[in-house]
């Protein structure tokens, strides 16, 4: 609802004037990002190098070693440190094998979204009329689905599969970065920025990859960073769901989804994953508020 | 508000509502192959198949398809579930009460703890409660709703014996799915209040209402919250999706009979039409919900002009 913030451009000019004062919260949060960094480099180093130092396959089933509470070793086998799931396999080993798969399907989908959407934001922007109006209400139209929903049903008539998940979330997802370049390059088409490019006798193409492109870079960044947390968490409920990553491809959202079963006996199944995903997203978010606040200082206060 | 922009945000609603029609008749068509054999399913003989395309009208053009199906919904008509065999109207109507029950309870809460969570943080900015508030509202934004489901069951039924999981039997079974809904959604609900009031703070009025001797309390309740609260309208009205989002994935944990369980219920046992009309109906109360917030917004900041 773009043209009911305009009239509150006087309270934004005061949040500007506010953010100019680096605050103890400022500081506490860039420790929290810095935190949250950290965890994510661990987690992205232990979802690369993780399964080859665990001594344990994330798919070998051993009948004899089901549902052992964390910590269980028998003599001469190695150590299971969250335990086992209801085949036998190590929860640690498929957490990390989870990470690789989720993790990777989060990165594609945000980079081909946001390249989508960018290229469907700019050429809306500035070549405005018709394409605009169709690309503007293509944007609303996918705002309408509540999103889960949608790629229920899109998944559940394609049939389940990661190339169709990706797909699924790039079309559901590009409509944020299009609102968002196409916002600020409304703002910029006619500022002296353009017109001094256009004088100079750039072609339009330069001015769109380069000048424009860059100039708008920064809220696409901080809006990536939040979308991968999102996608994380939007893949894992569906592979909760059973439509997203099939097993015995071990996922977050499938691993919690088969200790179900156990959840009287076995507390493990459920509460490792889920514990993986949150510290995930969790960390994804935490730098991505340090880089809103680094990248656009009118939100330092917010 | 002129009557000029209701009219062009009427049409602008309708042209949306047409499109969401279009995008929910395509849903069926995504179906590799051939929607009747898939739906079906394997059992079904060739004669049985047959009749389902007929009753479908799969075998005409995807225009005159789309046409059908456009008639039908105007009409009230959204297909007929092929599970169930009844209409999808009343079949998705009977299961309204559950999730409204659900959404209202967990709506009270959300507002209930976000709004004074948000203001007692703003108020005393930096302090330690303003942390706890910021903190928790990041938290339940990382949270996967299914897990923090499955996590209070693991508490409440296996280890206290408090509360019983799954269903629909009284009261107390409304407990836990609604904590669940809600506790994802407070925190972004507080973290928003807080940032209004810190913006509303900083005014004039605010600083006049001070300076004419109110006392704290009333600067905050009647001036500043008044103020904070009306972007949060709208921010509300674009959450519903999400909120309807998670409320499918908490009732399926649940198994609570609303319209999130039938819906997933259905994706597994391919029964399109009961899909096709929920997704239907969710989007067009997205739509008119937000044409409403719209409105709304324009009573409560009279400063606002729709161009």
């Amino acid at each position: 609802m773009p043209h009911s913030i305009l009239a509150l451009s006087t309270r934004e000019s005061r949040r500007v004037a506010a953010s100019r004062v680096v605050s103890l919260q400022y500081l506490l949060r860039r420790k929290l990002g810095l935190a949250g960094a950290a965890i994510l480099v661990v987690i992205a180093g232990a979802a690369v190098v993780g399964p080859g130092l665990i001594p344990h396959n994330p798919y070998v089933q051993d009948i004899e070693a089901r549902l052992k509470p964390p910590g269980y070793a028998v003599a001469g086998s190695a150590l299971s440190v969250l335990g086992t799931d209801q085949l036998g396999r190590d929860i640690l080993a498929r957490i990390l094998q989870g990470a690789r798969v989720s993790i990777a399907i989060a990165f594609c989908a945000v980079v081909l979204s946001a390249a989508l959407g960018t290229g469907l934001g700019l050429a809306a922007g500035y070549y405005g009329a018709f394409l605009d109006v169709v690309v503007m209400r293509l944007a609303d139209l996918q705002m309408a689905f509540p999103f889960i929903l949608l790629s229920l049903a899109i998944l559940g008539a394609l049939g389940p599969s990661i190339v169709n998940m990706i797909v699924v979330f790039v079309v559901t997802g590009w409509p944020v970065y299009a609102r968002t370049i196409r916002g600020s390059l409304l703002t910029l088409k006619h500022g002296t920025l353009v017109e001094s490019a256009l004088a100079i006798g750039l072609p339009e193409w330069r001015i769109l990859s380069t000048y424009i492109l860059l100039t708008c870079l920064d809220p696409l960044i901080v809006l990536a960073s939040f979308e991968v947390g999102r996608v994380i968490l939007l893949e894992s409920s569906l592979s909760f769901l059973g439509l997203g990553i099939q097993p015995p491809t071990p996922s977050w959202g499938n691993m919690v989804a088969d200790g179900r079963d156990y959840i009287s006996t076995a507390w493990w199944l459920i509460t490792f994953p889920g514990l993986a995903l949150m510290l995930t997203v969790f960390s994804v978010n935490a730098v991505g508020d340090v880089l809103r606040e680094y990248l656009d200082p009118k939100q330092r206060r917010s | 508000m002129t009557a000029d922009y209701i009219l062009r945000r009427c049409l602008h609603s309708v042209l949306l509502l047409f499109l969401v029609t279009v995008v929910v008749f395509l849903i069926l068509h995504l179906v590799p192959g051939d929607p009747a054999t898939v739906m079906a399913g394997v059992q079904a003989t060739p004669h049985e198949i047959e009749l389902l395309r007929k009753q479908m009208g799969l075998d005409r053009p995807l225009l005159a398809q789309y046409a059908r199906y456009m008639t039908g919904v105007v009409r009230g008509d959204l297909g007929t579930s092929i599970r169930a065999g009844v209409p999808v109207l009343g079949y998705v109507a009977q299961r309204v009460p559950a999730s409204l029950a659900l959404a209202s309870v967990a709506f009270v809460l959300i507002l209930g703890a976000g709004v004074p969570a948000g203001v007692i943080a703003a108020t005393r900015k930096g302090s330690y409660i303003d942390h706890l508030v910021m903190a928790v509202a990041v938290l339940g934004q990382a949270v996967p709703g299914f897990w923090l489901g499955l996590l209070m069951i693991i508490l409440f039924s296996v280890k206290l014996r408090l509360l019983s999981p799954f269903g629909f039997a009284g009261p107390a079974n409304l407990i836990m799915p609604a904590l669940t809904l809600a506790f994802l959604q407070t925190g972004l609900v507080a973290r928003i209040t807080r940032s209004e009031m810190l913006g509303v703070l900083s005014q004039d009025c605010v600083r006049t209402a001070r300076a004419k001797g109110l006392r704290e309390h009333t600067v905050i309740m009647r001036h500043a919250l008044k103020n904070a609260l009306i972007p949060l309208v709208t921010i509300l009205g674009i959450q519903f999706g999400t909120l309807m989002g998670s409320a499918v994935v908490t009732e399926t944990v649940f198994a609570w009979p609303g319209i999130g369980s039938l819906v997933v219920n259905a994706v597994y046992q391919r029964d399109y039409p009961v899909v096709q009309g929920v997704v239907l109906l969710l989007a067009a109360a997205f739509v008119l919900l937000n044409f409403v917030v719209d409105g709304l917004y324009a009573t409560l900041d009279p400063r606002v002009v729709y161009a």
